[in-house]
């Protein structure tokens, strides 16, 4: 096997889409470049190690994963241990809320949202990121036919949320 | 069994749902937050190649080989090593007076406890480490998008650990002098396990045997499943 190619090379070619697959895993904006940062110091560190069973793309892409779980997985600890009361939306409107047209950043979080974690994975690598299913497999490490099924039911999901968002006055 | 052919992405689907994956897919990272990145990185990254496309060149020359060094030192001492907890790892004691996340500006708050029991070992022990010189940069606010940190900070971690990396074969009490003092200094750093090998590596060249394998046990307890863990193991 060629040797792997350096960190820099790495980060030259991946790491504006670590960041965009970050973003789309969950990983809020104030986040990203922190986890982003935890995922190429991980890769730094597992390089060495890479022996090319899988491409370096899906590699990278499985680092990704497993760094912005443990992400969420943190922040939601030290959520449960700060909140008291989630803020109560009383349907009043500023003029100056966020931007939720379909192109818009909050429209696709809150549709991807609408996913559990190994659903909005499968999306996320698959039809945002444009791996091929069997690499979406690997990176996931689940079965292919697992991979296929839980993109079949996203998808489903998908359709419904686009739907009911469609039928929701602006 | 015939593999199942890969269904047609709703990204290719005119309007809807396309449309909305179309937008996701062009939402990519910024420039300025790959500068960033890289700034935060430097120490790791190296000097980017002539003309990268996207990302510009670490800002000045200046400890530029330093950089090098301990990237490509560290990655002899530590090669093969694997570990999750790296960023988040945070040394209880002592508490640093000026502590700098290293080339990252501060995170919002520590996301776990910190391994108490695993990190008290760990504690800096050797008299006569330099007081922190770390820019004051902890206080920032955690959620506001940062600016790239001052890249004195980027290097002085580097540079920290380059000495000690270089002093080990030499003068393993000055490597884990600088070792220790990298770790008063940067108690959150990215190169947190790095630092500990090279430690952990000094004590056992002084002979100090048992704080080594304290020190080692603790570092297991840290970053258990890292695979720095098993290059710590004593000779047998």
């Amino acid at each position: 096997m060629d040797s792997p190619p350096s960190l820099r090379t790495l980060f030259d070619e991946h790491a504006r889409y670590v960041i965009r697959a970050l973003r789309h895993l969950g990983i809020s904006e104030a986040d990203v470049e922190d986890v982003a940062q935890d995922v190429f110091i991980t890769v730094h560190r597992k390089l060495p190690e890479f022996e090319g069973r899988s491409s370096m793309r899906t590699w990278l892409y499985a680092i990704c994963l497993r760094t912005a779980s443990d992400h969420r997985r943190r922040a939601y600890n030290v959520r449960e241990r700060v909140t008291e009361a989630p803020p109560v939306d009383t349907g009043e409107r500023t003029g100056l809320e966020p931007d939720t047209s379909v192109e818009s950043r909050a429209f696709v979080q809150q549709l991807l949202g609408e996913l559990d974690e190994d659903k909005r994975t499968i999306v996320v690598l698959y039809e945002i990121e444009g791996l091929t299913m069997r690499e979406v497999a690997e990176a996931v490490g689940c079965p292919l036919q697992t991979a296929y099924s839980r993109l079949h039911a996203a998808r489903e999901l998908l359709q419904q949320a686009w739907e009911r968002s469609q039928k929701e006055p602006p | 069994m015939t593999e199942l052919k890969d269904p047609a992405r709703l990204s290719e689907a005119s309007g809807g749902l396309g449309g909305a994956l179309r937008a996701a897919q062009a939402d990519v990272g910024s420039a300025a937050q790959l500068e960033r990145l890289s700034a935060r990185l430097g120490p790791l990254l190296g000097p980017p190649p002539a003309g990268p496309p996207g990302v510009p060149p670490p800002t000045t020359g200046a400890g530029l080989g330093a950089v090098k060094l301990v990237v490509s030192g560290i990655a002899l001492i530590v090669a093969g090593g694997a570990a999750w907890q790296a960023a988040t790892y945070q040394p209880v004691s002592p508490p640093a007076p000026n502590s700098v996340p290293v080339t990252a500006p501060p995170r919002a708050a520590p996301a776990s406890p910190p391994a108490v029991s695993a990190a008290a070992p760990l504690g800096v022990t050797d008299a006569g480490v330099a007081p922190a010189e770390a820019p004051s940069v902890t206080t920032a606010a955690p959620a506001a998008p940062q600016k790239a940190p001052p890249r004195p900070a980027a290097l002085s971690e580097a540079d920290l650990l380059e000495q000690a990396r270089s002093a080990m074969k030499s003068d393993p009490a000055r490597a884990l002098s600088r070792a220790n003092e990298h770790r008063q200094q940067f108690p959150r750093g990215a190169l947190v396990q790095e630092r500990e090998v090279i430690a952990i590596k000094a004590l056992r060249a002084l002979g100090r045997v048992g704080e080594a394998d304290a020190r080692a046990e603790a570092f297991g307890k840290a970053f258990p499943g890292s695979a720095f863990e098993r290059k710590l193991k004593p000779s047998p």
